[in-house]
């Protein structure tokens, strides 16, 4: 396939080139030439530079606010991972895994007080509690999902 | 005699922190001027193209060899974040094809260039191609680097053509520099 050169482009490349060649003179200069320059062009490099130290100071800021998110949210993908299975489901499979394990364990359930029995006018924390219970008594596994279905 | 680095090893994150966190104000104003020159050549704010190359760096999105120096290095991350915004801004149109009924759809998005501008853009690079050149009359020496720059003639070949020793080659990329930088202050867009 024939391509076609972009004449746009040669002459972006054309620029580009030649400000490739300005910045590789700058860097090449010598301290002495760019403190004439600076001189001669009314630049301040003091007052440049603790701006330029500015700029470096947010990008460290930002870095490291990266790595705090970053590392949160590694810290909130273990605990999910580890939380008990009921604090993992949302308050309607939570209300529906309560009203299964006390109907699956009736002697346990008849322990418990009237309302969570019938599991009415309970809050969603009730539930979540309630939940937690039955987990530390053994009669719902804490990590698996049977829960979630 | 010390020897070179091998050609892989780079710096580590660390060790570019370091090394900027110890920049003398010197070594900020390289920097500084080698942001202006591709901010400005590429429409970017300066600020926000130094620290978007300095956040690569410390994040180690980037890799910096040993034989680069880190203001080179920063230079090398703010000419590829600025050409690639640039690219972003100007880019091609998207083109979708629509199944249901065939139909080829151009979806050119509002902050694109229409091909009105593209020509602008091409014409206004021409422009300043000469202009630069324009700068040099009279200075055949100057007028061949700078047109073996735009050609993409490197060192010794370029230097070749113009009859210039090493310091005289040296001092007249200077003059060429300085010359530009005096004609553009707000460097140039195309």
């Amino acid at each position: 396939m024939d391509v076609v050169s972009d004449p746009q482009n040669k002459a972006q490349e054309a620029l580009d080139r030649v400000a490739e060649k300005l910045v590789e003179d700058v860097l090449n200069a010598t301290d002495a030439e760019i403190l004439a320059e600076a001189k001669e062009d009314g630049r301040d490099i003091a007052r440049e530079a603790a701006s330029n130290r500015a700029i470096f100071a947010r990008a460290l800021a930002a870095q490291g606010r990266r790595r705090m998110a970053t590392a949160r949210a590694a810290i909130d993908a273990r605990s999910a991972a580890s939380a008990p299975l009921p604090r993992r489901l949302s308050p309607e499979q939570a209300r529906q895994l309560l009203a299964r394990a006390l109907r699956d364990a009736p002697e346990t359930s008849a322990k418990l007080t009237m309302a969570a029995r019938k599991g009415q006018d309970l809050s969603d924390a009730d539930v979540y509690g309630m939940l937690d219970d039955l987990v530390d008594l053994g009669l719902l596994p804490s990590s698996d999902d049977k829960g979630s279905k | 005699m010390t020897p070179s680095p091998p050609a892989h090893a780079t710096r580590s994150p660390d060790e570019i922190r370091a090394a900027i966190d110890a920049f003398t104000d010197i070594e900020w104003a390289r920097v500084r001027r080698a942001a202006e020159y591709w901010a400005h050549a590429r429409r970017v704010e300066v600020d926000d193209l130094m620290q978007d190359a300095l956040e690569r760096a410390l994040d180690g999105s980037r890799q910096c060899p040993l034989h680069i120096s880190v203001p080179a290095f920063l230079s090398g991350a703010m000419r590829s974040i600025s050409s690639g915004e640039h690219e972003a801004r100007a880019g091609r149109a998207e083109v979708h094809l629509v199944t249901e009924d065939g139909r080829l759809v151009i979806d050119l998005p509002d902050d694109r260039q229409t091909p009105a501008e593209a020509a602008e853009s091409r014409q206004e690079a021409a422009r300043i191609k000469q202009t630069l050149l324009d700068l040099f009359e009279g200075d055949i020496a100057a007028q061949t680097i700078l047109e073996g720059d735009m050609d993409g003639m490197e060192g010794e070949e370029l230097r070749g053509l113009t009859d210039l020793d090493v310091k005289g080659f040296a001092s007249k990329r200077r003059l060429i520099r300085r010359r530009i930088d005096k004609a553009f202050p707000k460097g140039w867009t195309s």
